[in-house]
């Protein structure tokens, strides 16, 4: 059956940036948030922007797990600037943003948590998109894929659909070189989880696994050097690459469980994202590691960093258990409990958590099916930081 | 009906289908608070399928209130629509319910409520999985 694989142009290394100097147009929209304003990256940008006679509007209002107000405010803007170009410089929200905002451009009237898949957009007819991310983990910048929150509800829905591959990403190691150690460690654990799902998604195909395998590689590699020293730029210059390739690969075979159980962190207890889905990853590597398949899809992961064994489930566990130690190396919590979540108001959420993570479309492609229940007992197991044997 | 398998499409599948979805803890416990009724069409591929063959279900937290075959007029709140060869491939497996929509081989209803089916798609998919617990026998087998 056939398949496709899409992916941008991707521009990559030192002064990466001065791609934006080939750009074609008249109007740029710059999607951004208030911080990366403040750290002046939105200038570097401009400056080359103006240098080229550009008409250049700022909207720096984007907001952490951007919800669907927010969104309809930046397309509003887009709009009425007459955006040909939209260049998005921020993290995974603010790229998330600029996506979804793209696609209320090219469709003012669409109900944004209906954005799915299957649908024409025609958002090309509108603008192109460039992303520029400051943070090594979410992919955004390459991929198909949005996270908007409700408002109402504060539930945060992830959907795809093949026209919001942006047109150009650039991944210049400068937009990376203020990011702090805590906000490296969990966009990096976000890469991981992208390339390790990715690779045992049910859409998995040989292009993505390619990624995947040199990303799971790098992030070993490099995330930790990345957090130890803010100022190995070799290092930042290496996780960009890493989070971008497993961008690359999730985009074109999904995420699964430990994205459903990550979103429904964030909705509920309103946690970091990729501090939420490297969390939940060894939890669910666990679980999935009883399917004889998957567990040899998690040995051959494990081998890349050197584990190796003769029962696929076995290596399995001790990738997961890899994965954990890789986490406490750059101190990023491997349970509920060490990311400070009370008890109570774990209890409190618990519920809600669980019917979150059944919504989640990502679920679907677990390599294992679950239910409500086996939900409630991972969230359970992740409070505690007990690994999973169910 | 002689080897124990139900032929598809046919009023004795459906019926075999409402039973097994209706015994599958999976798809209750992804639908329990789904309302809406559905329409799976098969459609004419001029060989083996002449007309188009419907199906239709009425489905309500986490059960099959009812499933019967139905005419061309009759509607349903969402329609999942593709060719005789694709809905094998679907029951074999060797397609992806969702995917098959991205890939072109199955269609949603114009109009239908994308929000709603985005919300619900691991149900969608348990709906999909109850089809293949039903010992089938094709048409053209």
């Amino acid at each position: 059956m056939s398949w496709e694989y899409d992916i941008p142009k991707i521009v990559f290394g030192e002064d990466a940036i001065e791609e934006l100097n080939r750009l074609k147009g008249n109007s740029a929209f710059l999607v951004t948030d208030g911080v990366i304003n403040k750290l002046g990256l939105v200038e570097k940008v401009v400056q080359i922007l103006s240098d080229n006679q550009w008409n250049i509007a700022v909207w720096d209002c984007a907001e952490q797990d951007p919800r669907v107000s927010s969104v309809r405010e930046a397309a509003e803007g887009m709009r009425n600037f007459c955006a040909d170009i939209i260049v998005a410089l921020g993290g995974g929200s603010v790229m998330d943003t600029a996506k979804a905002a793209w696609a209320l451009y090219a469709q003012p009237d669409m109900d944004l948590t209906a954005l799915n898949p299957f649908e024409e957009l025609g958002v090309r007819e509108k603008a192109k998109l460039i992303c520029i991310p400051t943070t090594s983990g979410t992919g955004s910048e390459v991929t198909k894929a949005v996270v908007i929150r409700e408002d109402e509800s504060g539930r945060k829905f992830a959907t795809i659909n093949p026209e919001l591959v942006p047109d150009l990403a650039i991944l210049d190691p400068y937009f990376v070189k203020d990011l702090p150690k805590n906000l490296t460690a969990w966009t990096g654990m976000d890469a991981l989880t992208h390339a390790v799902e990715a690779y045992t998604s049910s859409w998995k195909n040989a292009f993505s696994d390619a990624c995947t395998m040199k990303a799971v590689k790098m992030v070993f590699e490099w995330l930790p050097k990345s957090v130890a020293d803010t100022s190995d730029m070799d290092a930042r210059g290496k996780m960009q690459v890493a989070a971008c390739l497993a961008g690359m690969a999730f985009s074109n075979s999904q995420v699964a469980l430990a994205h459903s159980l990550g979103h429904s962190l964030g909705s509920v207890l309103r946690l970091h994202h990729g501090m939420s889905v490297g969390m939940a990853l060894p939890y669910t590597i666990e679980y999935c590691c009883t399917d004889e398949d998957t567990a040899k899809y998690y040995a051959e992961l494990a081998a890349i960093i050197g584990i190796v064994g003769k029962k696929p489930e076995t290596v399995a566990r001790k990738f997961a258990e890899a994965i954990r130690v890789l986490m406490e190396k750059i101190d990023s919590p491997t349970s509920l409990k060490a990311a400070k979540v009370t008890k109570k108001k774990f209890k409190e959420g618990l519920n809600k958590l669980v019917e979150y993570a059944m919504m989640d479309a990502a679920i679907t492609m677990s390599p294992r099916n679950t239910d409500s229940n086996i939900i409630k007992r991972i969230y359970m197991a992740m409070f505690d930081g007990e690994p999973i044997d169910f | 009906m002689g080897d124990n398998k139900f032929i598809f499409p046919s009023e004795e599948w459906i019926e075999k289908y409402e039973e097994v979805l209706n015994a599958s803890k999976e798809y209750e416990d992804a639908a329990y608070d789904w309302e809406g009724d559905f329409v799976f069409e098969i459609e004419p591929d001029g060989e083996i399928i002449k007309e188009s063959i419907r199906f239709y279900l009425d489905l309500w937290h986490g059960k099959c209130r009812s499933a019967r075959m139905a005419g061309a007029n009759d509607t349903a709140e969402f329609t999942y629509a593709g060719p005789y060869k694709n809905w094998k491939l679907l029951f074999d497996k060797k397609i992806d319910p969702i995917k098959g929509l991205m890939q072109r081989k199955f269609k949603l209803g114009k109009g239908n409520d994308m929000g709603k089916i985005m919300r619900y798609t691991k149900a969608a998919m348990e709906l999909v999985n109850a089809t293949t617990k039903v010992p089938t026998k094709f048409l053209d087998e």
